[in-house]
């Protein structure tokens, strides 16, 4: 079988929205890019590290908040998003507001690990800095990591 | 060498775990804390759980609470943003100012609750109140098993620290009591099961109870023992004057 070299495809902006499995088919999240490559190999081709982009994150079919970060690397097998750099997370009820140098959202748990930095504000004030935390994909919940789901 | 070593031993020990800020919207109130968690309500206010150790400073109200842990419910009015109620357990010490006046109050756990003309502590015990006035001296200091306090809602003004205090028993409260004639003040202290103190004009205090009170020099010097007491202070804390009120039936 031949083998065909890894390559590297430069494109320019764009967009996509992105669905979970059938049969539910729900929509996760939709991702707007300034630049990114495809990366190409037998398997085919697939989209390598976006750059410059913003977003929103559903949950239930309802926008659950906004984003933007300087890259994203989307994982569509482990319904994983990761952003980094300047990464800043809106509420859609616009209460909260949580800034990282880096997030991996799971969509299958709809909960953001945030690392770096980390600082969560809203209308009352601003907390932080803290190195990691963790929160609901709507921001109505936020935790160090040993203090999330306890009560 | 070895000294240096053991020296960077004990620092690594010592050294706390990672302190995390709150601080409001309108810079007046200021959290420090250990691990945390925020619960944002429907209407943006946080429901803030802490732990590590806490300090909360709320300059509005001149209040500054410490603890081992804390759970504050935050809320936003207009520009302000105010502590509505903070829950504060293990070793709390709340210090109350208004203008140069203070208060000290300890126990082993606080509920605060703020108010538009007053704000309320309740507290368990061991409790210990200590009046102070404005150069430092102590006007009232008194012990209880648990008890709720009244205070000024705000740092400023001419009012009291504390307004009212109720103490449950066993309560013992320590007094200075006037000098004869100009003279230096004694010490008084008395016991009861309840002590209901009041600081919206002078000072004054009621004990109910098996209420045994203990003068160790000047008028009433000697032990003297009634159901309820009702002392008079001055300005300084002093005690000027008490009552015995009759019994009933």
């Amino acid at each position: 079988m031949e083998q065909h070299p890894e390559q590297k495809l430069n494109v320019t902006s764009g967009s996509a929205d992105i669905f979970g499995p059938q049969p539910a088919h729900e929509k996760r999240w939709t991702i707007h890019w300034q630049g990114s490559h495809l990366l190409g190999s037998d398997k085919g081709w697939s989209m390598g590290t976006m750059t410059g982009v913003t977003g929103e994150i559903y949950r239930d079919e309802k926008l659950a908040d906004t984003f933007r970060g300087d890259e994203a690397v989307a994982n569509h097998s482990q319904n994983e998003l990761t952003l980094s750099g300047h990464v800043e997370l809106v509420s859609a009820d616009k209460t909260a507001t949580l800034r990282c140098d880096k997030v991996l959202y799971d969509a299958t748990k709809k909960l953001f690990h945030a690392m770096g930095n980390v600082r969560f504000s809203g209308r009352v004030g601003s907390l932080g800095t803290f190195p990691e935390l963790i929160a609901t994909s709507d921001l109505k919940k936020a935790a160090v990591p040993e203090l999330f789901g306890k009560p | 060498m070895i000294l240096h070593r053991l020296g960077l031993l004990a620092l690594v020990l010592a050294s706390p775990g990672d302190l995390h800020v709150y601080l409001s919207q309108d810079g007046q109130t200021k959290l420090v804390f250990g691990p945390s968690r925020v619960d944002v309500q429907p209407n943006g206010d946080w429901l803030l759980a802490m732990r590590g150790g806490v300090e909360a400073t709320l300059k509005r109200q001149g209040l500054s609470v410490k603890s081992d842990s804390a759970t504050a419910l935050l809320h936003q009015k207009g520009q302000e943003t105010t502590v509505q109620k903070l829950h504060a357990i293990g070793s709390v010490v709340i210090v109350k100012a208004v203008s140069q006046k203070k208060t000290r109050i300890t126990g082993s756990s606080a509920n605060y609750q703020a108010g538009a003309r007053e704000d309320r502590v309740d507290l368990r015990g061991p409790v210990h109140l200590v009046d102070m006035d404005s150069a430092g001296g102590s006007l009232f200091d008194a012990t209880g098993s648990s008890g709720s306090v009244s205070m000024s809602p705000s740092a400023k003004g001419k009012d009291n620290p504390v307004r009212s205090a109720v103490l449950h028993g066993p309560v013992k409260l320590t007094l200075k009591q006037a000098g004869k004639k100009g003279g230096p003040p004694s010490k008084m202290v008395a016991t009861g099961r309840e002590l209901t103190y009041n600081h919206t004009g002078l000072p004054s205090v009621t004990l109910t109870g098996g209420v045994v009170m203990k003068g160790l020099s000047g008028p009433l010097s000697g032990t003297f023992h009634a159901d309820t007491v009702i002392l008079k202070l001055n300005e300084k804390g002093e005690e000027t004057g008490f009552e015995i009120p009759e019994r009933k039936g």
